[in-house]
Formats: C-alpha cells, structure tokens, sequence
C-alpha cells in the first residue's frame, strides 16, 4: 500500500476525518470516474461517489493493511453501484436518460458531433449490458485491473470476472457494430 | 471489430467535467456526512467502563501480590550486601546468593 495512504488509513482508523478527507481527496476522481461509468449519470455518480466514502469511512476499521486501500476502495464503491442497479427499472430509464445526459455535457475536446455520436452509443452500450458484466469490464477496460485484481475487488473468482468480460466484449462489439451500420444507413 | 478497437471505443468515451470548486468542496461534503457516523458510535457506558477498570486494577494488585515476596527477598539482600560492606569493605571479594542464603568469600587483600 502508498505510504501516503498508510499512514491516513491508520489515523482515519483512529477517528481523524481530516486524515479521512485527505484520503478522499486523493481518491475521488477515480472513484467519479468508476461510478460514472456504472450509471451514466452525471449527478447520480455524484451521490454514489460521496456514498461510496461514507461507507468506507463506516468500514474502515476493517481495513485490512495487506491489501492496497484503492483496491479495498473500489470494491466498496462497486459494490455501491450495484446495490444502487438492483432495481432494473432504475437501469432502463438510465438507458433512456443516457442520450440527454449526453447531449447536455460539456467536454474540454469539444468533440465533433460523428465522435460525440459515437461515444454516445458506446456509452449507451455499455449501459445495456447488466451490471456485473458492465462492473468488470469498468474495472479491466478502464481501469486497467488484471482479472485477479478485478476478482479481488467483485469477490468472485478470477474465472468469472473472465466469463464476464468475454460475454460482455461479445455484446458490446455486436450492439456496436449494429449501431455502426443503422447510422451509416441514415 | 477486435478488442483493441472496442476498448479504443470504449476509451473514447469522455468523462464529464467538473470545476476546481467541486473538487475542492467534494471532500468537505464527504467529511460532513461522517458527523452524523461519528455521533453514532456507542460510546462504552459507565458500567462498562467501571468494569474493565475494576478488572484492570485487580490485575495489577494481583501482579503486585505474586512478586512481593521476591521484591522483599530481594530488598533484605540488598540492607545485607551494605551492612557487610560498610563492615569488611576492603576484604569482600565475592557475594554469592544460593538457597542457603548470602555468602561471601573474605579474603587478604
């Protein structure tokens, strides 16, 4: 584990949300990034992020120093995500909500509107797929985890976290690949 | 497509931006949520507290009582070996402590 993050896990542990706060700081934009990707939602990741620290601030005494805090982080925050997805009807409306999402965001790039088109419909894609398949693929694609880690982090096994990525490339690249020839018909 | 060209896809795939200021005020959001999970620790009653400290004294008295007897042996050797000393400073060439007691070994200078 980051020495840095040592030594403010051991004194979040021993109450200081100073030392707490210093971590999230350190932590917050992969974590908006993750709950991003598992939502599609701007403002819902938002709430899942914040979240995701207060339940690891309430877990934190069961930190275990032999793994690495982002890790052990990431698991609490999938995790929140995929309580959060339970309800199915939740995951169509953000399906649906995901094309709005999209078109009201602003982007440093400013991408032109085929890339803009593009990107939306891997997003779109993405969100189709259920959760715990869209949850390893976040975790392999984006965050570069080996299946191990991934498994580490969705407590399952590493066979799977590989299961799951394989079904859900499959899905992706048809969903995709449709969606290439719908828009190059129109 | 092949998998270097759906992760590129995928990659492609922006995140939205956020200000300095929501960076910035995001952890004081977090720490202001934790107020509410501090106040809700069980704090140890008073019960409980007298409990471990009635349990903690016990043991040190218990402690204290099992090595007296060896801390009082210990004292009375220590009087001797400077009551023999003040007497026989020059000639005192050995102590020695067995189960028969102190014994000193006197020999001429």
């Amino acid at each position: 584990m980051a020495d840095a993050d040592e030594e403010l896990v051991l004194q979040s542990q021993n109450g200081n949300t100073s030392a707490f706060e210093t971590l999230v700081k350190n932590h917050q934009q992969m974590i908006h990034a993750l709950t991003f990707r598992m939502t599609g939602s701007d403002a819902d990741a938002e709430d899942l992020a914040q979240e995701a620290f207060v339940r690891a601030y309430k877990q934190i005494g069961s930190f275990n120093a032999n793994s690495k805090f982002s890790t052990w982080l990431y698991s609490i925050a999938i995790h929140t995500c995929l309580n959060w997805r339970r309800n199915e009807a939740r995951r169509f409306q953000a399906y649906a909500n995901c094309a709005n999402e999209f078109s009201t965001q602003r982007t440093a790039a400013e991408p032109t509107p085929a890339g803009a088109e593009m990107a939306q419909r891997a997003q779109a894609a993405l969100l189709k797929l259920p959760a715990k398949q869209r949850a390893a693929v976040v975790l392999t694609i984006y965050d570069g985890l080996t299946h191990a880690e991934a498994a580490k982090v969705l407590r399952c096994p590493e066979t799977t976290v590989s299961w799951r990525v394989f079904s859900a490339k499959k899905k992706l690249k048809r969903w995709l690949a449709a969606g290439d020839r719908s828009h190059e018909r129109l | 497509m092949n998998d270097f060209e759906l992760e590129s896809r995928l990659k492609a795939v922006p995140l939205p931006t956020r200000s300095d200021e929501y960076w910035e005020q995001f952890p004081q959001n977090v720490r202001s949520q934790l107020r509410p999970v501090l106040a809700a620790r069980p704090r140890m009653s008073f019960a409980h507290r007298l409990a471990w400290s009635s349990a903690a004294a016990s043991a040190c008295l218990i402690f204290a009582l099992a090595l007296w007897p060896t801390v009082e042996v210990m004292v009375k050797d220590i009087r001797t070996v400077r009551r023999e000393l003040v007497q026989l400073p020059g000639h005192l060439r050995v102590l020695m402590a067995d189960e028969h007691g102190m014994r000193y070994l006197i020999a001429d200078k």
